[in-house]
């Protein structure tokens, strides 16, 4: 970590200590897209307030609220820092270093992402069982060959076992909640889409998903207390047979995603000790 | 022939502010030119790090993920290209080879 790194995350958790007096049980960060939580909007701050700075994507608001979920005390952040943009680790990292260095027990990431397991379908979540980082800055010395050879990084701990027990918990006492996917995320730099090539490469190395995002904070808490599960909402599928019928289709997918996505969460985040 | 690539070179020339030439998340798939000179074989390219030599074993590994051949400065210039909205006719040839017979067959095409 560099000084100037260790320098924001105490000024953002010196910020946030002063706006709650208490440390969230939970923090859920919003990907691309990725609707959930939305009433949960009463304390809002903005990532310039909070972080000295803002994304620059459309889509991507950057703020952080703070709302209760059952009465547990719960931080969404909407929108996220990415590589892609031209920013660097340090950046992107920065809100998942601030919130375990907050003392966050608990962090929740989303993504948007293409679905490489040709049994996956639009809609559909999966909860990350591990990630291959093929967009950290240290390719740029070696390319990513050395990537390719790597095997993915595991996952899975207590809070993502929480969220598999009820999904299915969900799943088998309501028949539109479709059972919870789970496989190994690819995470590419961007910010072109990958080729056809590369979805076929992904595939022979075992992943099931594939998007632009979320290893940096899964690599971020590695070492600290905080404990961190994944979930990417499939929003296209590379497959032929499982071609959908037009935009609608995937507009009206997206949001039946997230409102199981808000079930599962909200349902997940009751159950915290 | 290139008719498609794996970007391996650990970066991508598009990173930072978009160009509003182009998209901020382009697809490069479809941008590859195919359908002159059938003659020619079609292959997939590995755009590498500039200066990595890849060991057999390397060589190896990246036949089995579907690379073809290997090349350093086709694939991020394929890249900007596709996002500037060319199409794109990826030729690749050994050392000092003489291509005069082969643009003239693509450009008969």
């Amino acid at each position: 970590m560099t000084k100037a790194l260790a320098h924001s995350v105490q000024d953002a958790v010196q910020f946030l200590s002063q706006v709650s007096r208490q440390v969230p049980k939970a923090a859920v960060v919003l990907g691309s897209g990725v609707k959930v939580l939305e009433d949960l909007t009463d304390d809002t701050f903005s990532y310039d307030q909070i972080f000295g700075m803002s994304p620059t994507i459309v889509g991507h608001a950057g703020s952080l609220s703070l709302g209760r979920v059952d009465g547990t005390l719960v931080a969404v952040l909407r929108g996220r820092f990415h590589l892609y943009e031209g920013h660097n680790w340090d950046v992107v990292t920065l809100p998942a270093r601030v919130l375990a260095a907050w003392g966050v027990p608990y962090l929740f990431l989303t993504n948007a992402a293409g679905g490489i397991n040709p049994k996956f379908q639009v809609g559909d979540l999966m909860l990350l069982k591990g990630y291959r980082d093929h967009l950290n800055p240290q390719w740029k010395e070696s390319g990513l060959i050395p990537a390719l050879m790597l095997p993915p990084t595991d996952c899975q701990n207590e809070l993502t076992r929480d969220l598999w027990k009820v999904g299915e918990h969900l799943a088998s006492k309501d028949s539109s909640f479709r059972p919870l996917r789970t496989g190994v995320y690819a995470a590419l730099l961007g910010p072109t889409y990958e080729t056809l090539a590369e979805i076929e490469m992904l595939r022979r190395l075992g992943a099931d998903a594939v998007g632009m995002s979320t290893a940096p904070e899964l690599d971020a808490v590695i070492g600290t207390e905080t404990k961190a599960a994944a979930i990417s909402v499939i929003t296209n599928v590379w497959s032929a047979e499982s071609a959908i019928e037009g935009h609608e289709e995937v507009l009206r997918e997206a949001k039946a995603a997230s409102e199981r996505l808000d079930k599962l969460f909200r349902s997940t985040i009751a159950g915290l000790k | 022939m290139v008719r498609d690539h794996l970007n391996l070179g650990g970066t991508n020339p598009l990173v930072g502010p978009n160009d509003p030439c182009g998209e901020r998340f382009p697809s490069v798939n479809g941008v590859y030119v195919t359908d002159v000179c059938p003659e020619l074989p079609r292959g997939v390219a590995a755009g590498l790090k500039g200066g990595v030599f890849p060991t057999r074993e390397e060589m190896d590994f990246l036949a089995s993920m579907g690379a073809d051949f290997c090349c350093y400065n086709l694939v991020p210039t394929m890249i900007v290209a596709a996002h500037a909205g060319f199409k794109v006719l990826g030729v690749v040839a050994p050392d000092g080879a003489d291509l005069t017979a082969l643009l003239k067959a693509v450009r008969e095409d």
